[in-house]
């Protein structure tokens, strides 16, 4: 509590005695013992935060439509009136760049979650049966993970119309493979350990073995590839953007940086700089997350990749 | 190591078959009927083609397993069908493609696995020195760059200051190594910065692994210098892990390779891939696609063998 007496007294020091916490008292805990040990994980997560919130509230304090164009404002430089300056045709790259976050959340934080989901139980069945469902599983996998997924994206959206979901399904479809090498090798890791021993001996059903004691313990590596995955659909997402493959109407960061502009980047270096910055900041963040989270997750890596 | 070879090269078939199966199902699995997309979408595509011709020549008229038998039948004559757009054949076209794709990405590989691994071995020696850090940090952020924006810049920028842009038609190298190089070395720069980043990370995390080994006090106890400490001993071992790691990153590679063809106009097997999806060409897709994957099937199964031949230890075992 505060002292009225102007002493120093800190307002709300998280708890550092893990033998005295709540459900809260234990989350802020982690996050105190998170930012001491990593602190530039810790200042990846608040970019993430940070990001994730401008998507959300990006179009209401977008200060102009990032749609309509303003010939008096065409190529005009970062200034007062636009702070990161205009595109060829006048509109604010401050709101462009601001509704571009949305689509990029929207899409990358999609596509992972259904991607990891999907890949994360087939990975996790895979690995916990083993013998030939196994060797089947995993070569499907190996088919898919061989094709790059920018070029299975593209395929898979060739096909089809490119709309939001398309995409987000697109991308999912090329994650899963992925996704399910990891957790099929952590399963592999953590299944002969003692307590699964244990839940067998008292007759646990597979489904419970798995939902209760495989799937905790192989939380840590999962958490890992989520970050480090998020960034790598970021740059997909945004690839397929600039090549003109995503949905027409959006508008995304890669798409401010397409050929469409291209010639007027001579002129006008904001077009060029601004949604690249972007771009590489996001997935910037997500990596040294995902670095960060991997050394204090899993300390048999602790020092080594 | 005939018994680890032969078992490699039996793994790979139905890897192979596999994705096959699954490119060729995509394609005539989706909800909409192809031909008609060919029809209707293609534009002047298939103008002047009826969807019967179409289903016809693509075989769609016949049940799936027969369409597919079909297709692995022409597929091992080297036929990959014809192309909706211009009835060329598809191989001819990945043909013309192949050597753009494959200049570029050679030319990176080759450029990336030098620089990473000076730079992974120098970090690696230097372990948490300033240099150390300085390494790290850029190559983190050269892997965090996407290679479209990297490439654009590269682009934009000599054309700002100096009013230069590379020559537009391809030459080949032995025609014109000088025009060929400058049409070659920018792209694969940009394509080898993104690799740098994570091939220096496992050659320095190898390497950190190496070093901490007997035999290489061993070798400092003996007396000899760090340089052959390094290039004797410690390399060697430190590598093998990093050949497995960059035949892994070979489809991120040949991803990002079909990226940078687009950004600089280079006629490769990314641009034919993304240029037929703005004709809704499906057999040069599909015949494009096929072909990345079984590339990195097969060169991965390569590095695979190649171990034989690096490790003795191996070879006997």
């Amino acid at each position: 509590m505060a002292t009225g007496d102007g002493s120093t007294t800190p307002l709300a020091l998280p708890r550092r005695d893990p033998s005295s916490r709540g459900p809260i008292g234990r989350v802020t805990y982690a996050v105190w013992d998170f930012t001491k040990k990593k602190p530039i994980g810790a200042l990846s997560a608040l970019v993430i935060v940070l990001l994730v919130i401008l998507a959300v509230i990006g179009p209401s304090i977008a200060p102009y439509d990032p749609r309509a164009g303003n010939a008096a404002r065409a190529l005009q430089g970062p200034s007062l009136e636009t702070p990161l300056g205009a595109d060829h045709i006048g509109r604010d790259m401050l709101s462009r760049l601001l509704y571009g976050a949305q689509a990029s959340v929207r899409v990358s934080l999609g596509a992972v979650l259904i991607g990891s989901v999907f890949g994360v139980l087939l990975g996790t069945v895979s690995g916990y049966i083993e013998g030939v469902f196994d060797a089947v599983i995993q070569r499907f996998v190996d088919a898919l993970m061989a094709v790059p997924l920018i070029i299975i994206a593209i395929m898979l959206i060739s096909l089809t119309s490119p709309t939001l979901n398309n995409l987000i399904i697109a991308l999912s479809i090329a994650i899963i493979p992925r996704a399910s090498r990891v957790a099929r090798g952590s399963t592999l890791a953590v299944k002969h350990e003692v307590y699964i021993d244990a839940a067998n001996a008292i007759g646990a059903t597979h489904t419970r073995i798995i939902r209760s004691h495989i799937l905790p313990n192989i939380f840590a590596p999962i958490i890992v590839l989520f970050s480090v995955t998020m960034g790598g659909a970021i740059t997909a997402e945004a690839a397929l953007s600039f090549l003109g493959l995503g949905p027409p109407a959006l508008i995304s960061w890669g798409g401010m940086l397409s050929s469409e502009g291209r010639q007027y980047m001579r002129i006008a270096w904001w077009m060029a700089v601004f949604p690249g910055l972007a771009i590489m900041f996001t997935v910037l963040a997500f990596n040294m997350l995902g670095d960060a989270l991997r050394d204090v997750l899993d300390p048999r890596l602790r020092g080594s990749r | 190591m005939l018994k680890y070879a032969t078992g490699r090269v039996l793994l790979a078939i139905p890897t192979l078959l596999l994705l096959i199966t699954m490119i060729f199902g995509a394609v005539r699995i989706v909800p909409t009927d192809i031909a008609d997309l060919m029809v209707t979408e293609g534009g002047t595509v298939a103008a002047n083609q009826t969807r019967e011709a179409i289903r016809k020549e693509l075989d769609l008229d016949k049940p799936f397993p027969v369409q597919l038998a079909l297709y692995i039948g022409k597929l091992l004559r080297g036929d990959l069908g014809r192309s909706a757009y211009d009835s060329k054949p598809v191989s001819g076209k990945i043909a013309d493609a192949l050597p753009i794709t494959i200049e570029l990405t050679v030319l990176s590989i080759v450029m990336s696995t030098g620089a990473a691994i000076v730079i992974g071995v120098m970090s690696a020696l230097r372990q948490d020195t300033w240099y150390d850090y300085a390494i790290r940090l850029t190559t983190i952020f050269a892997f965090a760059a996407p290679v479209f924006w990297v490439g654009t810049l590269a682009v934009v920028v000599p054309a700002i200051l100096w009013n230069y842009s590379p020559p537009l038609f391809v030459v080949s190298f032995l025609r014109d190594p000088w025009v060929n190089m400058q049409q070659f070395l920018l792209p694969a720069v940009v394509l080898a910065m993104n690799l740098l980043g994570s091939v220096a990370r496992m050659v320095r995390s190898s390497m950190l692994e190496v070093l901490r080994q007997d035999y290489i006090r061993t070798a400092y106890a003996k007396g000899l210098n760090t340089r052959i400490v390094v290039q004797r001993h410690a390399l060697r071992n430190g590598l093998i892990p990093v050949l497995t790691f960059i035949g892994l990153q070979l489809s991120n590679l040949l991803g990002g390779a079909a990226i940078i063809e687009s950004v600089f106009a280079l006629p490769g097997l990314g641009t034919l891939t993304v240029s037929s999806v703005a004709a809704k060409d499906y057999p040069v897709i599909q015949g494009c696609v096929l072909f990345f994957g079984c590339v990195v099937v097969l060169v991965n199964l390569l590095v695979d063998l190649s171990y034989g031949l690096i490790d003795p230890r191996l070879r006997r075992s």
